[in-house]
């Protein structure tokens, strides 16, 4: 007769908490110090404040000691005397991977109260955000732990559990890498849709993310709080949920575990060649761009390096000896390359023709371009871009423009200015497309007319709007002839500060704006100007309403080319002064 | 009864049993005998349902071993390579072996610090390898086993230790009819103490039966002069005149047989374990070199 199965044991959980107590006790000591160095003469609204940004860069913490009390719980495994020693005990795996979960979460959850505890009685008015925090890191620490039993029954030693936890947590940002470094370059026109990847990286989006909304009152400096930010929570309470999900997985991987695996780098097979690729493909991509820092742009030999090196170390560590220089081997290396080299001629190909995807003017609902420096947060963009285009004689004008692109493959020429442009299909698919081109080409300059919009400089198509909205502008002068005419000549740099309050000096220059945006001479890209000098610059002082609901800049550089402002400012600034 | 049934086991390409059987009765002292590597340990660690068997069945009186808490409670496993918790006393081991095992006799274990004199506050990892095998026995011996198994169990001990455990084991036998399984290569001792010996080599059972009957059943004869036709012979060696022959059969039958044909002198002689070992291995290519260095 079998025993029923049973997920705890009282003498495991015992032993657990006794073994292991200057861990969870030196936790509760670390976060009390950290506690204590916050409230150190602050106000409570100040330590209320400081302890929900901490949430997020509890995710660091959260990471190290998840892995901490896996490695401890569970490294058992890792030593085969003390396996086999542990295993013969009358207990099913069930009752002791249960127990070292419960022990696991208790070794967090204990020490965590207990601040909170401490955390509250310091201040009570704001018990409501110690208890995120300790709901929030609860949840964290769920996911890690849960991810790092997982590494731990997959591995046969702490570092194959190192190596399988750090895979897992920073996969996408190995893939993302290797992605942008290799394939990027070979797809004309796409760029890696980097919102996707970090959604799909937990531990710079917990990081990241704001889960309290909270901010001081202007009058009484106390803490006002204006909720939670429910996206957060859900992508945490989602992380937490795959945790426990790993926690299950654990337990089949570990039912079927082999004990004799104590001490391989990896004991789950199929794991094997998942870790070799990783490994070989990151340690190419690392010797690759550390070549750069040393000899300027990376050298494509340095890469072959890095594979060679990668496989083969890789191969070192998963069959645990130095003698990996056989034929198999090099026939695996072989398959390894071929099929990396086959997915980057593949890429360059583009037998798929992806890169020369232009969506149909009727299948699209609206459509978008936009230039920006900021690549990191590009696809954010649009995001905020009201220039949305949905005339269909506009839509198309704008696809013949992006054919002309394809078509007109330009070499990266500096300075060149980017362009992005954006679709929307009618039946909710996206598209984006990226191109970087010479700003002076006939491109550069049809992409200038669309950044001189005024729709896109303003978000606006309606100067009158805007005016209402404008309390002044404040004037720089760059140019020397003007601030001599002035009586500005022994001036420092050069540069004056005029306010414009007059309501209808505000309107005159934003008409003068418009007339340079309809001429294509209001882009803000310095590389369309860059014989040019710039004369002004403006910066507009909008309402905050504006700003939250319409956007746009509110800081403009007027180059030469922008006639009608310059003529106009110089006839009101003659005046003024 | 403990029983093992066409029970293979590989790792990755190594098969380190091909399709053993071994029985084990209840009540008896069984000794596992083989030579290095012949998979003694990784039979051990599957009878006590530390290792999964890849095919067959392991059951201790029908119940399965592996992961079946209802059958382990009822074995004791003395490893040949004892662990300990790191930081851990006999006085914390005694109480989380009383917390695993309900039948754990604290009684016995006090009586058992008198005989084996081992520190109670000192980290076992502190011992030496003998004085943690003496550990190891007194916690083992007093979770009261129905079944013991034990790999190399008095390897490291003095002598005075080694005569010691073996009149526990044996007093242990003889009040509650513990079945005992040891592995040992030192087959001396065994065949003072079995009455069941197993002979394995390379992952397979050789010989398998009560020590009365492998001693009744192999012989060493002793004798000048030509061996009568019809015996089967194991081994043959000779000094001088007299030829000394290891023979398989009873020894009234074969005292029989060769007095019928007159030899100038014979003598018939019961073997011991150890030259039942080296004559039996020595059928299947496992003999003593004679090899000078």
């Amino acid at each position: 007769m079998k025993s029923r199965i049973s997920f705890f044991n009282k003498a495991i959980f015992r032993k657990n908490i006794t073994r292991f107590f200057p861990v969870w006790v030196l936790y509760t000591i670390f976060l009390l110090l950290i506690l204590a160095s916050t409230v150190q003469a602050r106000t409570t609204a100040i330590v209320a404040r400081e302890i929900t940004d901490f949430i997020g860069p509890m995710v660091w913490l959260n990471l190290a000691y998840g892995f901490l009390c896996g490695v401890l719980l569970v490294g058992d495994l890792f030593q085969g005397r003390m396996c086999n020693a542990l295993h013969a005990l009358p207990l099913r795996r069930e009752t002791w991977l249960g127990t070292h979960i419960v022990t696991g979460i208790l070794f967090s959850l204990v020490p965590n109260v207990l601040v909170s505890i401490v955390a509250t009685v310091l201040m009570v008015d704001y018990a409501y955000l110690v208890l995120f925090w300790l709901a929030a890191a609860t949840l964290q620490f769920l996911f890690f732990f849960g991810t790092a039993l997982f590494a731990a029954v997959c591995a046969g030693s702490r570092l194959g559990m190192a190596a399988v936890y750090g895979i897992f947590h920073f996969i996408t940002a190995l893939i993302y890498a290797l992605a942008e470094l290799f394939y990027e370059p070979l797809l004309y026109g796409i760029r890696l849709d980097s919102d996707a990847f970090y959604r799909l990286f937990p531990v710079t989006q917990l990081q990241l993310s704001k889960y309290v909304d909270v901010d001081y009152s202007p009058t009484t400096l106390d803490l006002v709080y204006k909720g939670i930010v429910g996206e957060t929570w859900i992508y945490l309470g989602l992380c937490a949920a795959v945790g426990v999900l790993f926690m299950g997985l654990a337990l089949l991987v570990y039912r079927r575990r082999h004990l004799e695996s104590a001490g391989d780098f990896l004991s789950l097979r199929p794991l094997q060649p998942v870790f070799l690729v990783l490994y070989t493909l990151g340690a190419g991509a690392i010797i690759f761009l550390f070549s750069g820092l040393f000899i300027g742009d990376p050298d494509y030999v340095f890469l072959a390096v890095g594979l060679v090196v990668g496989f083969f170390t890789g191969q070192m560590l998963l069959s645990r000896t130095v003698n990996v220089f056989r034929k198999k081997n090099f026939i695996r290396f072989a398959i390894l390359i071929a099929a990396f080299g086959l997915s980057l001629g593949l890429a360059k190909l583009d037998p798929l023709g992806i890169t020369k995807i232009v969506p149909k003017t009727e299948d699209v609902q609206w459509a978008t371009i936009y230039s920006s420096d900021y690549d990191y947060y590009y696809s954010e963009v649009y995001k905020y871009n009201n220039f949305r285009i949905t005339d269909p004689e506009e839509i198309d004008r704008l696809q013949q423009f992006h054919k002309l692109l394809i078509n007109d493959r330009a070499e990266k020429t500096s300075p060149g200015v980017k362009v992005n442009i954006f679709y929307v299909r009618k039946d909710g698919t996206r598209l984006t497309r990226y191109y970087e081109i010479p700003a002076q080409s006939p491109l550069g300059q049809q992409a200038k007319t669309y950044f001189s919009d005024m729709r896109y400089i303003f978000q606006t198509n309606e100067p009158q709007l805007l005016h209402k909205h404008i309390e002044s502008v404040s004037i720089d002068c760059y140019e020397q002839e003007l601030l001599e005419k002035w009586g500005f000549s022994d001036s420092t740099n050069g540069i004056t500060n005029i306010t414009l309050k007059d309501p209808q000096k505000i309107a005159g220059l934003l008409d003068a704006i418009a007339a340079d945006c309809r001429d294509g001479n209001m882009a803000q890209d310095w590389a369309f100007f860059q014989e040019e000098i710039q004369v002004f610059s403006l910066d507009f002082s909008i309402s905050e309403d504006w700003k939250t609901n319409v956007g746009g800049k509110h800081y403009l550089q007027i180059f030469e080319s922008s006639k009608n402002t310059i003529a106009y400012l110089r006839e009101q600034l003659a005046d003024a002064l | 009864m403990l029983k093992m049934e066409q029970v293979t086991k590989t790792f990755e390409n190594f098969t380190a049993l091909n399709n053993l059987s071994m029985t084990v009765p209840k009540g008896a002292v069984y000794g596992l005998v083989g030579p290095n590597g012949a998979g003694k340990s990784t039979a051990i660690r599957l009878l006590t349902g530390i290792y999964k068997p890849d095919c067959g069945s392991i059951t201790l009186e029908g119940q399965p071993v592996y992961e079946n808490p209802a059958a382990k409670i009822r074995m004791g496993l003395i490893p040949d390579e004892i662990f300990f918790f790191p930081s851990a006393n006999l006085e914390e081991m005694r109480r989380y072996y009383k917390s695993i095992y309900p039948h754990f006799d604290d009684a016995l274990f006090n009586r058992l610090y008198e005989v084996f004199q081992l520190p109670k506050k000192t980290p076992i990892r502190r011992f030496s390898k003998g004085m943690q095998k003496q550990a190891a026995f007194h916690l083992s011996i007093c979770t009261r086993p129905e079944v013991l198994v034990l790999d190399e169990p008095v390897d490291g001990l003095d002598p005075v230790m080694r005569r010691q455990v073996w009149s526990l084991l044996l007093s242990d036998v003889a009040q509650r009819e513990t079945t005992v399984l040891i592995s040992s290569h030192n087959l001396r001792e065994l065949e003072d103490i079995c009455d069941h010996v197993g002979i394995m080599n390379q992952g397979q059972m050789l010989l398998e039966r009560s020590l009365a009957d492998m001693q009744g059943n192999t012989v060493k004869l002793q004798l000048v002069g030509d061996a009568p036709e019809g015996l089967e012979i194991l081994h043959t060696s000779t000094s001088g005149r007299l030829s000394t022959l290891v023979v398989r059969g009873a020894a009234e039958e074969v005292t029989a047989k060769v007095a019928a044909c007159s030899p100038a002198y014979f003598d018939v002689l019961p073997l011991s374990l150890e030259e039942i070992f080296i004559y039996e291995l020595g059928g299947v290519n496992y003999e003593v070199k004679n090899i000078l260095l």
